[in-house]
């Protein structure tokens, strides 16, 4: 099909591609009509959001297979196709994105690092974002490694700059390290998928994984494992034909690995996420994370369940101690948004933990379906509440000049109503139940739990340690004496109160009726967790 | 099913509704949002009441013993995590103690918080907590029970800070958060393993639940040991259990209607009934009940000899209440169902009435809570008195008042305690301590008592003390009639609460010898201790009889035995000194070695190529370029930018070129 | 009896005339002036030879014509170069205006 036609009439490719025709909207506006910027970037990022409820509503949860498929040559030579779909492991990041880009832009109106304030001024902040939005939206609905990869790094470009041009003091470094240590890992990546793509000739996901799924006849391998051997064995290094498997996968695990974090590859992370403006923070966290999380599910899984078997002790084990040292880290921080990053570290851990224990043995179907469902349930829950959690961190800031933990305290007394919503987005992250927070949890905790019995006991231990940096971090900031330097700074504004508030809702709503979310996602997540029993 | 069965989310429902909405007014609609609030909590005193009723009509089969109403709530896989609401006698019995002093507290709290600036917020705080806590009553499912859980922990942790301006308050708030979710880890791997293990999230389900019979005979005896352990380990917690105990004195920095509701009547004994729901459980491997008799015996002790050695007021009840979950919790594990939850049932009403005796003591003082400044409000509080006065006979054990009963029946079962697996002695344990505990609770009781009331006023707080007005001494009232009331329904031999919550099983007959025992017991530690604070001891200035005596002692005891500083320094330290080193290894060795130290041998590659680059490629290059450019300087004067100087030299050049074609073209 | 040759001549000379004031004037719109007259001379060349070699097309004069309105709309540009060459450097001169050199 004419890629042209199919842009037309595809509904993922024009939510895909919309916020970028916001963007270039965008630049034909005057510089200084701020007003007029942060609306039209406001509409172009919410305007996806109408197809998104469309594709809800025509979205059927009842199968686990690819829905609202498209397909159109690209580049014949190298057998690249433009494919996209979506199934339920990307409907509710869809989703996601479709809620969170609105809000940070709306919500970016004075927390961005002041961007009527910087030289650069607000026009490509605004763009940036949206930008930002379409990769998201690429990332999560493209099926072919080729055109999935561009979105991937396309989504690191905008980040990048809304760092260096936007973050705070010590940006340069922050935006050269983030870009490069990602980088890293999606070089791996790459390198990982080309000798896939060059022993098997396909770049399609699902071609990919159904090959990792035939046995190959007279033998005990599957097809795909017997197409990189022979490859493999063209080359005529030993090393290589007798590894080549475990290779590749740790290969392309490295650009997931470094993207959601997993310990010990998550120190780019606290410095991206302080030096970062509020937008960027909110983005990196709720959505550049998910990419991750969501590239293991989408590609790790499927392609490689074998090796995830073989290593999923190994990866538990790193999963805890993501979950665990990043709460600890968290701890002892003093600069804010440095502890809310760490949170985040934490926070992704419970998504991985549940990610790698559907290839650990024991535990029935169910148990790996009710993991995977709590891995997605959390990745949206997360989304919500990190994005929350930065929003209100960058609102302290920009309200009382410092992120230091040892000069705010007794906040409450003259901004109570912030107070009070951010402690509700504060407790959906500790997991409070009735928030979203807690029955992501329990369903990675429930569902994991036959799978791996110690591990999951010790990884409990993480919730005690997000409730003591938590509430550490509440009271320092809320709690105790007042002091006089902080009695004239403002409340929540209008504004500000519907973007916290929105958050709020969304997460108390997430948390008393998760079945809706869940059952999107449960066809998909049972078919995936049929790979391991 | 029955309109009660049906509706019995109503009851909890209720109290969120009204927090939403008290959640939602203004500072300055103080009137609006408590009478929302009251409103809301007599109509679940009301829907409560009725569920009671419903029961006692009901009849004694298992069936109606345990009314369900279930419903899905998270499809996943090809099964359902269900939940449901559950009326059996048990949360009948609990509803009725929740909903009735919530209401009485609430209404106590329209005096005492009337000059609040934050008076609103406070109701809807309480309004939180009553809803979690008759949903954590009524749940049917532990996975429901532990998401009210949380939330109670959650409206505790709200009132105990809610004078969140004190050092000692905001501290306070966070220690009994994480305390009780220490306990709460445990509560949660046991909730995991017992989903898992039975298969289905619902106690009661028409025979199908966890609890019921059938699915109970499919736990293992060292997974249903597990599994009863983490669950009590979330009791543990909750109910201020040695170890964890720390958090529950420390309490009382929450306003004082708040330490009445949650941090002696209610909440602290969810833990008492969790034991009691999961019951079933417990008995299955007779270890996991030898736990909980053995650290409730301990505790119940151990707290009563701190409460003897503690100045403040509501620190002593603080400890009181610790005593007397310890001894909830030895009924339940010597084998005493019935017994351990009738001490929750009457202890609730006469600890919330000394509660908020102190409450309406502390408020007549101007907020002083040391008893050492009290003294002499014996007249001038007169119906605080009466009331304070049969609050503490009912927890010290004098005959006919609530806690006599109660606890002599805890007593009578500790007595009958002989598990075959453990020897003679450890099986004495309890009852000993029981009996030590008694002699105790009575001294520590007395002591407040005569500090207080008697002698002469030793500060100008209560100089100047006088009688609290109707909304807080109405309370106190009710509260004292039912502290007398309750008792009576467990009356030796012929108990009704006894039939009502288990009428299958016989109670033990009434030991004569133990009652009469106990009676001694108590009435001589009041003699002994009226006896030894009177006259000199209660001057101003006075030291405590005790203290001059047993110095030493007085001193480990009045310091909690010095177990927060013990916690301080390893729990506390060591989390914050591996919560350091994680974050240098992040910086230093993760992020500063192997990070930065790739990117520096990149850096050093791009250095060695640069070399490389400039001494072979460049140097060759270069030198072309050089001559190439020093060719093109005499070029320069050429153009020099006028435009006239370009058309001259093409004039020129076309004039040379003319006159070559004019001579040459001609040859 | 005026032939072909007359006009040649005539012609050269405006040419020259043209070329000395493009080449010696400093002042640029006398330099447009005798870019003007070049263009005429040439004109004349036309014109003539259109007479005088006997076509009965009319090329000849139509190509005048051209030139003549090509002119018109180059000394239009010409003088719009001018006038915001004169508000840059506040001057005319051509050989003060160098900064087209390397």
């Amino acid at each position: 099909m004419n890629l042209l036609a199919l842009f037309q009439s595809d509904i993922l490719s024009s939510l895909t591609f919309f916020p970028l025709v916001g963007a270039l909207i965008l630049l034909a506006l005057p510089k200084h009509a701020l007003a007029q910027i942060r609306m039209v970037a406001f509409a172009a990022s919410l305007a996806p959001m109408i197809f998104v409820l469309r594709i809800l509503h025509l979205f059927d949860p009842g199968t686990g297979n690819l829905q609202f498929p498209a397909r159109g040559t690209w580049i014949p030579a190298l057998n690249v196709d433009y494919v996209v779909g979506l199934d339920g492991l990307s409907v509710a990041m869809v989703l996601l994105v479709s809620i969170i880009i609105p809000l940070t832009i709306l919500g970016a109106a004075r927390i961005v690092g002041e961007p009527q304030e910087n030289k650069v001024g607000a026009k490509p902040f605004f763009a940036l974002i949206l930008l930002e939005q379409t990769g998201l939206y690429g990332a999560f609905t493209a099926l072919n490694f080729f055109h999935w990869f561009i979105f991937w790094e396309a989504s690191l470009v905008p980040l990048f700059f809304l760092i260096k041009l936007y973050g705070n003091e010590d940006r340069t470094t922050a935006a050269y390290q983030f870009f490069i240590y990602t980088f890293v890992g999606s070089v791996a990546m790459l390198i990982g998928m080309q000798f896939i793509y060059l022993a098997t000739g396909s770049w399609d996901f699902k071609e990919l994984a159904a090959l990792a799924q035939t046995p190959h006849a007279g033998g005990n391998e599957t097809e795909l494992v017997f197409k990189i051997k022979a490859f493999a064995a063209t080359l005529g290094i030993p090393f290589l034909t007798k590894h080549i498997v475990t290779l590749l996968f740790f290969l392309v695990l490295m650009g997931f690995a470094i993207k959601v974090p997993l310990w010990p590859f998550h120190t780019w992370l606290p410095i991206s996420y302080t030096q970062a403006p509020t937008a960027g923070s909110i983005i990196l966290t709720a959505l550049m994370s998910k990419m991750g999380v969501y590239g293991f599910l989408r590609i790790v899984l499927p392609i490689f369940s074998p090796s995830v078997m073989e290593y999923s002790q190994l990866l538990m084990s790193l999963a805890l101690l993501t979950i665990l040292f990043g709460a600890l880290a968290a701890f002892s921080q003093r600069d804010l948004k440095t502890l809310v990053a760490y949170s985040s570290v934490s926070h992704l851990g419970y998504c991985l933990l549940g990610l790698f224990a559907v290839g650990a043995t024991g535990g029935s179907l169910n148990d790996r379906a009710l993991a995977l469902n709590g891995v997605i349930l959390q990745m949206f829950a997360h989304g919500l509440s990190a994005a929350g959690l930065f929003y209100f961190v960058g609102l302290i800031e920009q309200r009382t000049g410092t992120r230091d933990l040892a000069d705010l305290g007794g906040l409450r007394k003259t901004i109570p109503v912030f107070c009070g919503i951010m402690g509700i987005i504060l407790f959906a992250s500790l997991g409070l139940p009735g928030l979203a927070g807690f029955p992501a949890e329990f369903m990675i905790f429930r569902g994991s739990f036959p799978l791996s019995m110690i591990l999951i006991s010790v990884a409990v231990l993480g919730l005690l340690l997000t409730a003591l940096y938590l509430l550490r971090m509440m009271d320092k900031v809320f709690f105790g004496p007042q002091d006089d330097k902080w009695n004239q700074i403002a409340d929540l504004s209008g504004r500000e109160r519907f973007v916290g508030g929105m958050l709020a809702i969304s997460l108390f709503v997430v948390g008393m009726v998760p079945a809706p979310l869940v059952a999107l996602s449960n066809s998909t997540a049972t078919q995936l967790a049929k790979l391991f029993s | 099913m029955p309109w009660i069965v049906e509706n019995l989310w109503l009851i909890a429902f209720l109290p969120f509704l009204a927090a939403g909405i008290s959640a939602l007014m203004p500072r300055a609609q103080k009137k609006a949002s408590s009478g929302i609030v009251i409103f809301a909590m007599a109509l679940s005193l009301l829907l409560s009441l009725k569920a009671g009723g419903y029961l006692l009509k009901a009849g004694s089969s298992h069936e109606t013993l345990h009314l369900v109403r279930n419903f899905d709530w998270l499809p996943y896989g090809d099964t359902v995590i269900r939940l449901g609401f559950l009326l059996d006698p048990l949360s009948a019995m609990m509803l009725f103690v929740v909903s009735f002093v919530s209401l009485l507290v609430f209404i106590f709290s329209l005096g005492y918080m009337d000059h609040d600036e934050n008076f609103t917020r406070f109701f809807t705080f309480l309004s939180l907590f009553a809803g979690s806590m008759l949903a954590l009553v009524i749940a049917n499912s532990l996975l429901l029970l532990f998401m009210a859980w949380e939330l109670v922990g959650l409206s505790s942790y709200l009132l105990i800070g809610f004078w969140y301006q004190k050092p000692s308050a905001a501290a306070a708030m966070k220690k009994a958060f994480i305390t009780t979710r220490i306990g709460d880890l445990g509560f949660f791997i046991g909730l995991l393993w017992f989903h898992y293990a039975s298969g289905t999230s619902l106690f009661y389900d028409q025979g199908q639940g966890a609890l019921d019979p059938t699915k109970l005979s499919i736990l293992g005896g060292s997974a249903a040991l597990w599994i009863s352990l983490l669950v009590f380990c979330g009791a543990v917690g909750k109910s201020g259990q040695f170890p964890l105990h720390v958090w529950l004195p420390d309490a009382m920095e929450g306003p004082t209607p708040v330490s009445a509701l949650i941090h002696a009547a209610t909440m602290v004994a969810a833990g008492v009934f969790l034991v009691g729901r999961m019951y079933p459980v417990f008995e299955i491997n007779p270890t996991a009940l030898e736990v909980v008799a053995f650290v409730g015996a301990f505790t119940a002790l151990f707290a009563a000899t701190i409460a003897v050695a503690q100045w403040d007021i509501k620190r002593i009840l603080a400890y009181s209440t610790v005593s007397q979950l310890g001894y909830m919790m030895m009924g339940l594990g010597v084998g005493g169902y019935v017994s351990g939850l009738f001490h929750l049932f009457t202890h609730a009403f006469f600890k919330a009435l000394l509660f908020l005796g102190s409450g309406s003591i502390i408020h007549a003082c101007h907020h002083e809570q040391d008893i050492r400044k009290m003294g002499g409000l014996k007249d001038r509080m007169s119906r605080t008195f009466v009331c304070y006065m049969i609050g503490m006979f009912a927890l010290s054990g004098v005959p006919l008042f609530a806690g006599f009963f109660s606890k002599d029946e805890i007593l009578l079962d500790a007595l009958h305690f002989h598990p075959a697996n453990l020897p003679h002695f450890a099986s004495r344990i309890p009852i000993v301590f029981g009996l030590i505990g008694a002699f105790l609770t009575a001294f520590y009781m007395m002591r407040q008592v005569k500090y207080v009331f008697f002698g002469s006023p030793r500060d100008h707080g209560a100089q100047h003390a006088h009688e609290s007005g109707s909304p807080m001494t109405l309370p106190l009232i009710f509260l004292a009639l039912m502290a007398v009331a309750t008792g009576f329904l467990g009356w030796p031999g012929h108990s009704w609460f006894h039939h009502f919550m288990e009428p299958a099983a016989e109670a033990h007959p009434t030991n004569l010898y133990l009652m009469l025992g106990s009676i001694a017991i108590v009435l001589i530690a009041l003699g002994v201790s009226a006896f030894v604070y009177s006259g000199e001891a209660l001057r101003a200035g006075a030291v405590d009889p005790l203290e001059a005596r047993f110095a030493s002692l007085f001193r480990v005891l009045n310091n909690k035995y010095y177990i927060d500083e013990f916690y301080e320094k390893t729990f506390v330290l060591f989390t914050r000194t591996f919560s350091r080193i994680i974050v240098r290894f992040d910086r230093y060795i993760l992020n500063g070695f192997f990070v930065w130290g790739s990117a520096l041998i990149v850096y050093g590659l791009s250095l060695v190529n640069q070399l490389i680059d400039e001494a072979a490629i460049n140097r060759g290059f270069d030198k072309g370029c050089r001559s190439v450019r020093t060719g093109s300087q005499w070029n320069r004067w050429i153009q020099n930018g006028l435009s006239q100087h370009y058309l001259k030299i093409t004039s020129l050049a076309i004039v040379i070129l003319f006159l070559l074609a004019l001579f040459i073209g001609r040859t | 009896m005026v032939t072909l040759t007359h006009y040649l001549v005539l012609a050269a000379v405006v040419f020259c005339i043209g070329l000395a004031g493009v080449l010696t004037r400093r002042n640029a719109i006398m330099v447009l002036v005798g870019l003007e007259m070049m263009l005429n001379a040439g004109n004349i060349n036309l014109v003539a030879f259109w007479r005088y070699l006997g076509s009965q097309a009319m090329s000849g004069q139509m190509f005048a014509i051209f030139a003549i309105a090509v002119a018109g709309a180059e000394a239009a540009v010409g003088l719009a170069l001018l006038i915001a060459v004169y508000r840059h450097f506040r001057n005319v001169s051509v050989e003060e205006i160098s900064s087209l050199k390397g």
